[in-house]
Formats: structure tokens, sequence, C-alpha cells
């Protein structure tokens, strides 16, 4: 008894078609994981242009595997811990055939005059964890499409943070007012910003009125460096024995204006 | 029949055990933090009936041995091929797959990944759509021979 040649054909046909399925998963599969492991993310940089702070970050891959890669595109939004946009921004489409490189720029915009003002000062003078968000979508080959979207904290520094004031020295200036140096330090522990502006400010006593200024003074640190120095000013002699006074410290930045209440303590 | 067993405890393994989110036995050599937020991606990945539909395969691919050129063959494979294509349709979701990615599992990562995938879906329904017609074909060729036997016995009677 021989089997009908029908039936072997469909047999063949069978044994045919689980083999291009499987195949096919596994070049898939070869395709995202090979290429997965070549990306390589390069130096960011940052830049001011208007009210627009961008991050841009070039990231290269290539294609190794035996299909090719279309739209893969980048989606990438940042918000705060109370889940307020902050900054939108993302690359792509761009396609990778098989055994192509690309490149895959980056970026991510800050638009100041979308933030509020407590927003800014927290994002100024707060180092806290955000949330980005990124959604990556692209195909393989155009036989299957996906879409990933991932949560995962974002580090900020802040370009003003661990403000501290050391002890004033007063030395006599005239009958009304006496000269005072304060030192000053900060932190600018962002990725991306340097602090460049000036900072000023207004001595309040312990009465709440004003007593005394700081003269503008420009700043100009770099990224993930610690500013220090000495701000000075004048201050009312009949308040200048005062122990404790707070420092209202204004800075204005190529980022924005903001202020800053510290205690400065004889 | 030894075969039959040995091929039913083998699928029983890849169709139900492997893929039974509850109380698969791989989850059980993970660390409990990673196995319990694995059950729970696999939950939102793996339908609950995949795997009764795998024990159905299991049970189906035990007797299709068992009755292997006979005349119900035929009929088994067409019920196999219509359920494995059932198991791949779910296993696919329809062809569109939603994967969550449970805080826990990877470090500081939750999210969602959607694979539409439903050309590749059909590619591998298509090995159980020609299996239902090679089951038709073998019953249709049984039914022939039947015939066959019976003109043969009654024309040398």
């Amino acid at each position: 008894m021989t089997t009908p040649l029908s039936i072997r054909i469909v047999s063949v046909f069978i044994i045919v078609a689980t083999l291009a399925g499987f195949g096919l998963l596994g070049a898939m599969g070869v395709t995202g994981a090979r290429t997965a492991m070549t990306i390589n993310v390069g130096s960011t940089s940052s830049q001011v242009v208007g009210s627009l702070e961008s991050i841009s970050i070039p990231v290269s891959l290539s294609n190794p595997g035996p299909l090719s890669l279309n739209g893969i595109d980048v989606a990438i939004t940042i918000l705060d811990v109370n889940g307020t946009l902050l900054s939108t921004g993302g690359g792509g489409p761009i396609s990778l055939p098989a055994g192509s490189s690309g490149q895959l720029p980056i970026s991510i915009l800050f638009d100041l005059n979308e933030l509020t003002q407590r927003t800014l000062q927290s994002l100024a003078t707060t180092s806290e964890n955000l949330t980005l968000r990124a959604s990556l979508v692209a195909s393989v080959s155009s036989l299957t499409s996906f879409k990933a979207t991932i949560d995962t904290p974002y580090s900020w520094g802040a370009p003003i943070s661990n403000l501290q004031l050391g002890a004033p020295t007063t030395s006599a200036y005239n009958s009304t007012f006496a000269a005072f140096s304060l030192p000053m330090n900060f932190t600018d522990a962002s990725q991306y910003f340097g602090v460049n502006g000036t900072v000023s400010g207004t001595i309040i006593g312990q009465s709440g009125n004003a007593i005394g200024t700081i003269t503008s003074q420009n700043i100009n640190v770099g990224t993930q460096s610690i500013f220090s120095d000495q701000l000075s000013g004048f201050v009312s002699l009949t308040q200048a024995t005062q122990k404790s006074v707070t420092v209202q410290l204004v800075f204005q930045t190529s980022f924005g204006t903001f202020m800053e209440d510290v205690v400065a303590t004889a | 029949m030894i075969l039959a067993f040995i091929l039913a405890g083998i699928d029983f393994f890849f169709l139900y055990v492997l893929i039974s989110p509850s109380d698969t036995f791989v989850l059980h050599y993970l660390p409990a933090n990673v196995s319990s937020h694995l059950a729970t991606a696999m939950s939102s990945f793996v339908s609950p009936t995949l795997p009764l539909i795998g024990l159905v395969i299991v049970v189906l691919i035990f007797f299709d041995q068992i009755f292997k050129r006979t005349r119900i063959e035929g009929a088994f494979l067409v019920v196999m091929g219509v359920v494995f294509a059932w198991y791949t349709y779910v296993i696919f979701q329809g062809g569109t797959m939603d994967l969550n990615i449970p805080g826990g599992l990877v470090k500081n990562i939750t999210g969602t990944i959607t694979v539409h995938a439903t050309l590749l879906m059909w590619l591998f329904i298509l090995p159980s759509l020609l299996t239902i017609v090679k089951g038709a074909l073998m019953l249709s060729y049984s039914n022939k021979r039947k015939k066959l036997v019976l003109v043969a016995q009654t024309s040398s009677v």
C-alpha cells in the first residue's frame, strides 16, 4: 500500500511551511538581537536657541541581520514627579537595510516658555528622579512591526544644587553701610547645562525687611563642576550685628531667572 | 504505543508545562523575585486557554500515533490541524501581541511591547491548514479504498 502522491505533496508542503515559519522567526530574532547589540550612544551635547534648550544624543547602529529594519522611530517624553510634561523629543524615522549602518540622532527639547516658573525653579535647583518615557517603533522587513514603550527613571542633576553660604565678614564702609563678603558655593550637577549669567540678591533681616544688597556678580560654571566664590555687598550698619540673616539670591541665567533663599549665619 | 507516549510527553512539556503561567516548573528554578514578575508578565502575554488547548493537542497526538495507518487517522489529522491552528491563533493573540513589562522584571523599567505579526501568524497557521487538507485527502483516499475493496469483494463473490 503506497501513500497517494497528493498526500505526499501536502506532507512536503507542511514541512516546507513549518521550516519557512521558524526560519523567518529565527531571521527576525537574529536581526533584532544583533542590531540591538550594535547600538552605540555617543557623547551628548546641549545648546540654547531662544527659549529652547536642546539636548542632542547621537546614536549609531548597524543591522548585521539578514532582514531589513524599517521605520525605526524613537519618541521621548520626560515627566516630573507629578507627571507634568517637561520635555519632548525623539529621532527618526530611519531604515536600515540588511548589512547597513546608520545614525539615529535623538534630540530632547525643553521649551522654557512652556514651563511654569515653579517647574523651572525646581528643575534649576533640585536634583531629582524624573521619568523618561521612550517609545520605539520599528518594523522588520515589513512582515512584523512592533512598538515598545518603556518608563525608566531619569536622574536629573540640577544646575544649581547644594547651594551653600559661608559665614559673612563685614568691614566698615561709610556712616550708613558696612561692606560685607559672603562665601558662596554650589554644584552644577547637570550633565547638559552650565550656568552662565549673574547672581545678585537682597539681605533680609530677622524682622523680615531688606537690610542690604548683594552686588551683581558674573558666574560662569561648566557642567558637573563646583562654583565657589565670594559675594560682596552692603548691609545697613545698624543691622550688621545680626547673627542670622536670610539671603535672597537671584540667579539670572540663560535658562531663566531663579530665586533661592539661603540662611547665612555669622 | 511507546512512541505515542514519548511524543505526547514531549508535546505535554512544550505545549502545557512550559507555557502554563501559574505553575510552570521553569519559574521554580528562578529567583523568587524574578519568577513572580515573570509570572505576571507571562499572564499578560499567555492566554489562560492556551495550556488547555495544548492539553487537547497532546491527547490528539497520542491517539494519532495509536490510530496511525488506520481509517480514522485522516479524521484525527483534520481535528489536530483545526486545534493547532486555534493554538497558533491564540499564541499570536490574533496577530497583535501585547506584553506588559511589570516593574521589577527589568531593573528600573516598566512598559509595554506591542507586536503586529498578522502575516507571521498566518505563515505559522499554514502548516495547520495543510494538515487539515492532508487529513481530508487521507479520509477521501480511505473512503475510496474502502469502496474499491467492497467492489473487489462483490465482483469476486
